[in-house]
């Protein structure tokens, strides 16, 4: 059993709503004049000779035999270009029989008193036949250019629109759109699907038939064309062929047309098949792309995860060690130690732990923000408050600093989830602790602009170079040369994530005199109603 | 004359923890009985009649809130719940279930002590009675007079502040729930409009607060609500 995936499209031959596969399509001929009865038509050709009989007995009279004929090859010529085949030799019959029974005397009647006049007759009729025989074929050539060009036109746009289409299905259905409307014909595309083991789905049977399923097997293993317009199953209804790709075949159509005995011309099967090997290349591009995107997925995939691993393995490590060292020193003969010493390796543990809690905290949060479950719980809240709550976590490393906080008006209401943006604020601040020397000053700014709130953190600490500034939002990356304070460099990352999550935007710029400011968005959205009502009515 | 040695009951299954607890407590003067499980804890609280309960929300046999509920069917002991980061929503429904305070794990000892010292202070004394005076360190409320001063300074305050004030000072030192102070200060009918109680807070802060960005004295507790720092 060959795997397949039944896709996306079926179309309809015709239009989609009102045909059926059943009444096919009216041959669309390209000239004005044959589209009128064929009895119209050969009406108009005897009108045309009579009126040419008229004409030429006002010009020319009864004598000018020659002249006569001119007119009567000329009505002939203006016929078969116009009016068709069966026309114009009905024309050319009637005008011999026009020329003898005018202008042959004896007038008006069918009889010839010069046996002569016979040879002319004959002469003319055999002219009239080839002019009508060579015209008839220079219209023919000329309608299979004007199809041959249509069907180029078509192979053409199909072309254009799928080399500007991403995406398999996408190319699918545009494909069998265009193979609907070039061959006028019910389709289906089959492509196999990735894993062996599935069989051809239950889906199928609504939309091929057995027959029609078996000789698409047959063709998939096979390789060759089948069907409709080939040698092999002919008498079937349907045509089978390969699309085909770089490395093999990448899909099949079972083309269902209208017009079975049309559909069989050569020039439309070679048609066909340009535009198989047309969509084959495309359906095979969206192949490797779809298989390039997944193996980028993979890497990065893989680089988190090493990165992972090689932050837990360091940066979990390096406090513990401490902590048990400094425990187990302690431990042991306790005599033997100062007061002092005693304090400090306490003192040390006590440290390591709250790095590694925070560690822990900030690799939580990454998951969380990784696996998507990051629903920021928006709430009005005064943006001070949340700025307050971060100084206050961070009092103690803050002491020694002077901290300045700067809002264009109080309070500054945004929306926003209170826990969430005072993670961003202290990862942000405790960035400014860590990387900026002791002692120097930070500032924290907000300014209400339009529909966005705008928040700056600003440092006087080495800055950031510029290369840099997009690259230390990403997951684990650390500045190369900085002088070991830990964190797995996900601090940033989450920033980002929980600002991202709200709907703005985090970035870095350079400072002028020297230092970093961090920058990020928020948006304020609508008021809440009765908000400002209550403000007033209290105030 | 020795004060009476107060009793802890920790309701705590993880082995490590009552080990530290062990350690830390008694030289507070606080003598500690253990349960390992919601159902023990229960019982020893009928039984032991402790001064104050400290309840982990995390006992694997039985569910915070619902021990917290049981618990105050039958004692006013004061409960001070324990629970780890990111579990705001157990903390302050173990808040509005009759828990006095929480704690967050990680903690050190020097924070439970004050937590405890704070909500003993309060189950102490009796609870219908309205003083008229509260005192929390420079800020002076008197309930009568409807007259708030900080440091001897007066203070004017709009109606919605005052009753916020009066709410956080009579449970000086103890968390009150975003829900708590809704109603205190606006009745139910707003009980879900939390942006309301962010903005006066806001606005008391301004009042009461040297650097209001800064505050001392009326702490947010993020998720949770509001803390007036007492001590």
């Amino acid at each position: 059993m060959v795997p397949f995936r039944l896709n996306v499209a079926v179309m309809n031959g015709g239009a989609l709503e009102a045909r059926s596969v059943a009444n096919p399509s009216p041959k669309r001929s390209l000239e004005r004049a044959e589209r009128l009865p064929e009895w119209l038509r050969f009406i108009a050709a005897a009108l045309a000779v009579f009126v040419a009989t008229m004409a030429s007995d006002l010009v020319f009279g009864r004598f000018q035999l020659s002249d006569v004929v001119m007119v009567y090859l000329l009505v002939i010529v203006l016929v078969s270009m116009q009016l068709g085949y069966g026309p114009s030799i009905w024309a050319a019959v009637l005008s011999v029989a026009a020329l003898d029974f005018t202008f042959v005397p004896p007038y008006l009647s069918f009889r010839v008193s010069e046996p002569r006049r016979v040879v002319t007759f004959v002469i003319l009729f055999m002219v009239a036949l080839i002019i009508v025989s060579l015209t008839k074929r220079v219209r023919d050539q000329a309608a299979l250019a004007r199809r041959r060009e249509n069907r180029t036109a078509r192979l053409y746009a199909m072309s254009r629109e799928l080399a500007g289409t991403l995406g398999i299905p996408s190319m699918v259905e545009l494909a069998v759109r265009h193979l609907q409307s070039a061959f006028d014909a019910k389709i289906v595309l089959l492509m196999p699907s990735d894993s062996s083991a599935m069989g051809v789905t239950d889906g199928s049977s609504s939309l091929l038939d057995q027959e029609q399923l078996e000789l698409a097997q047959w063709l998939w293993m096979n390789e060759r064309s089948t069907g409709l317009g080939t040698d092999v199953f002919p008498s079937s209804s349907s045509a089978f062929r390969l699309l085909r790709g770089s490395r093999g075949k990448v899909g099949s159509i079972v083309m269902t047309p209208a017009n079975a005995e049309a559909f069989c011309d050569p020039d439309r099967q070679r048609l066909l098949d340009a535009f198989c090997a047309q969509i084959g290349s495309a359906l095979d591009r969206g192949r490797l792309a779809e298989a390039a995107e997944r193996a980028s997925v993979e890497a990065e995939t893989e680089r988190l995860r090493s990165a992972l691993l090689s932050c837990i393995s360091h940066d979990l490590r390096t406090p513990l060690s401490v902590i048990t060292g400094a425990t187990s020193t302690l431990m042991e003969d306790s005599t033997l130690l100062t007061t002092e010493a005693r304090q400090e390796l306490v003192e040390s543990a006590h440290e390591e732990a709250e790095r590694m809690n925070r560690l822990v905290g900030n690799l939580l949060d990454m998951t969380r923000l990784a696996s998507g479950s990051l629903e920021p719980n928006k709430e009005w809240h005064p943006l001070e408050e949340i700025i307050g709550v971060a100084l206050n976590r961070l009092e103690l490393g803050l002491r020694g600093r002077s901290v300045e906080v700067i809002l264009d008006r109080a309070p500054l209401a945004v929306p926003l989830d209170a826990i969430l943006i005072e993670q961003v604020f202290i990862n942000l601040l405790e960035n400014a602790l860590k990387y900026t020397p002791a002692g120097t000053p930070i500032e924290i700014c907000a300014v209400g602009i339009g529909s966005i709130v705008h928040i700056a953190i600003s440092d006087r600490g080495p800055g950031i170079p510029e290369a840099r500034c997009e690259k230390i939002f990403e997951k684990f990356f650390r500045l190369k040369d900085e002088v070991a304070p830990a964190g797995a460099g996900l601090g940033l990352a989450i920033c980002r994530g929980i600002v991202q999550s709200h709907g703005g935007r985090i970035w870095v710029e350079a400072r002028g005199g020297g230092g970093s400011i961090f920058r990020f968005t928020l948006p304020l959205g609508e008021n809440p109603s009765g908000f400002g009502h209550e403000w007033q009515r209290a105030s | 004359m020795a004060a009476r040695e107060l009793t802890v009951l920790l309701i705590e299954d993880e082995t490590q923890m009552r080990r530290f607890l062990r350690a830390s407590l008694p030289p507070h003067g606080y003598a500690l009985v253990e349960a390992s499980t919601g159902r023990e804890g229960i019982a020893a609280a009928g039984t032991r009649n402790p001064d104050v309960i400290l309840l982990d929300l995390g006992l694997p046999d039985a569910d915070g809130i619902e021990t917290t509920k049981q618990l105050r069917e039958f004692t006013r002991t004061p409960i001070i719940v324990i629970s780890a980061r990111g579990r705001e929503h157990d903390k302050v429904a173990a808040l509005d279930a009759g828990a006095d305070d929480y704690l967050t794990k990680p903690f050190g000892v020097g924070e439970l002590l004050a937590r405890m010292r704070v909500a003993r202070r309060h189950a102490e004394k009796p609870s219908d009675t309205d003083e008229s005076v509260y005192v929390a360190g420079r800020l002076t409320l008197d309930f009568g007079k409807r007259h708030v001063s900080l440091g001897g300074r007066d203070v004017h305050l709009t109606p919605i502040e005052f009753k916020l004030l009066l709410a956080l000072i009579r449970n000086a030192g103890r968390v009150l729930t975003h829900q708590h102070l809704l109603r205190e200060a606006w009745g139910t009918r707003y009980s879900t409009q939390t942006q309301y109680l962010h903005v006066y807070m806001g606005q008391l802060r301004g009042k009461l607060e040297e650097e209001p960005a800064r505050p001392k004295l009326l702490i947010t507790e993020p998720g949770v609500g509001y803390r007036l720092r007492g001590d």
